[in-house]
């Protein structure tokens, strides 16, 4: 079972990728506005994580569905 | 270390299955290798095995006799798919050369997909290249809840309607099921593109096919990878990605021709993948079958050599069509 985490986008200095299941800052996905993202993990928490608001794979999936993550549709 | 799964063997003389683990790589078949082959005479200990590279037959020792094994499993079995939870995960091709050798002609897109267990709301790409800007190329295979969308054009017009190079099949899909889906897209010479969209082998009917439209003639380019199961953000390369599937893909393969009813009927096959070497796939992403089902690379078994890296942790599965 996936955790998933969302943090700020100056907090990534912070993550331990060895921790997450994402490959680098690089390749994270951000908010539209560039000031969040998030991260996943299975199993005990990440201390760099402690403390922040988890979500499950159904609660992250309708967090990312809000305009504030995905935009307008090209063509739908 | 190329491995076999486990299948059933005819056996010369009296019927039996064998356990078979850990061939030697593929380009060394003949090559003896200790396995846990169950002989008539030896049915509960190890044998010895030689593996006919011509005719894919086992011969196996069991220390006093050779028996030969009639290779009848045909094809390797496709044991792994992909898992993406549609978050964020995706897989870099780390290449744009298919700009030049597939887009820009006549090309096929085969994959396996099950859909999730819900698909209110859900939206994502089978694969993308290229962006939304003007002057670029940009190429989406797409699924929004029940529908797939097909997006070509050589040469996006930003002021043209966003619609102006879709097609769609309309609602055709159901959760939590697994479909064959193939987009052939033939474009001769001269005249115009003709896309067909197959779903478990049959042709769909395309609403606003504005597909049709396009120059056959206009060469792709872009500077961004290929990538699967995603929309790509970035400039160049890959990243900053939106529109990540959720569901199982497998079997995912390119061409640089447009295919036949009867080419996709057969790489159908009633609903069991078949081997598409036959096809002369330019790229052709096993999901996990040619790679033990761990790692982070999908070796592309295609002609085209680009291996596709894992990112952000998606996951092999063992549900298979």
């Amino acid at each position: 079972m996936r955790t998933y985490v969302i943090i700020n986008s100056s907090d990534v200095s912070s993550v331990d990728f060895s921790k997450v299941a994402e490959t680098s800052a690089d390749t994270l996905r951000y908010s539209l506005d560039g000031s969040k993202t998030f991260v996943k993990f299975e199993g005990d928490t990440p201390a760099f994580l402690e403390g922040k608001t988890q979500y499950t794979h159904s609660e992250i999936l309708a967090e990312l569905a809000t305009p504030e993550w995905t935009e307008p549709d090209l063509y739908i | 270390m190329f491995v076999l799964p486990t299948f059933s063997l005819g056996v010369i003389g009296s019927p039996t299955e064998i356990p078979v683990y850990n061939i030697p790589d593929s380009t060394d078949q003949q090559t003896e290798a200790t396995i846990l082959a169950l002989s008539p005479t030896n049915p509960s200990g190890q044998a010895t095995v030689k593996f006919g590279s011509d005719t894919g037959d086992l011969y196996v020792w069991d220390g006093s006799a050779w028996y030969i094994y009639d290779n009848n499993y045909a094809w390797s079995n496709n044991t792994y798919s992909l898992s993406l939870d549609g978050t964020n995960d995706y897989v870099d091709t780390n290449t744009n050369s298919l700009d030049s050798s597939v887009w820009s002609g006549s090309f096929s897109i085969s994959v396996w997909y099950k859909t999730p267990s819900s698909l209110t709301g859900k939206d994502g790409m089978f694969l993308t290249t290229g962006r939304f800007a003007s002057g670029v190329s940009q190429l989406e295979f797409r699924v929004y809840q029940q529908t797939i969308y097909l997006w070509f054009s050589p040469s996006i017009s930003t002021s043209s309607p966003y619609n102006a190079y879709d097609a769609d099949t309309g609602n055709v899909l159901s959760a939590n099921t697994w479909y064959h889906i193939c987009w052939t897209a033939d474009r001769p010479s001269s005249g115009t593109t003709t896309s067909t969209l197959y779903l478990n082998g049959v042709s769909k009917n395309l609403s606003h096919n504005f597909l049709s439209s396009i120059h056959n003639a206009a060469s792709f380019s872009s500077s961004n990878d290929l990538i699967l199961g995603a929309r790509n953000g970035a400039t160049t390369g890959a990243g900053s990605t939106t529109l990540n599937l959720e569901g199982l893909i497998d079997e995912l393969a390119i061409f640089d021709t447009a295919l036949s009813s009867s080419d996709v009927t057969s790489i159908y096959n009633s609903g069991s993948p078949a081997d598409l070497s036959s096809y002369s796939p330019v790229a052709w992403y096993r999901m996990g079958d040619n790679d033990g089902g761990t790692g982070t690379t999908i070796t592309d078994q295609g002609s085209g050599g680009n291996n596709g890296t894992l990112t952000n942790g998606p996951t092999f599965s063992t549900t298979v069509p």
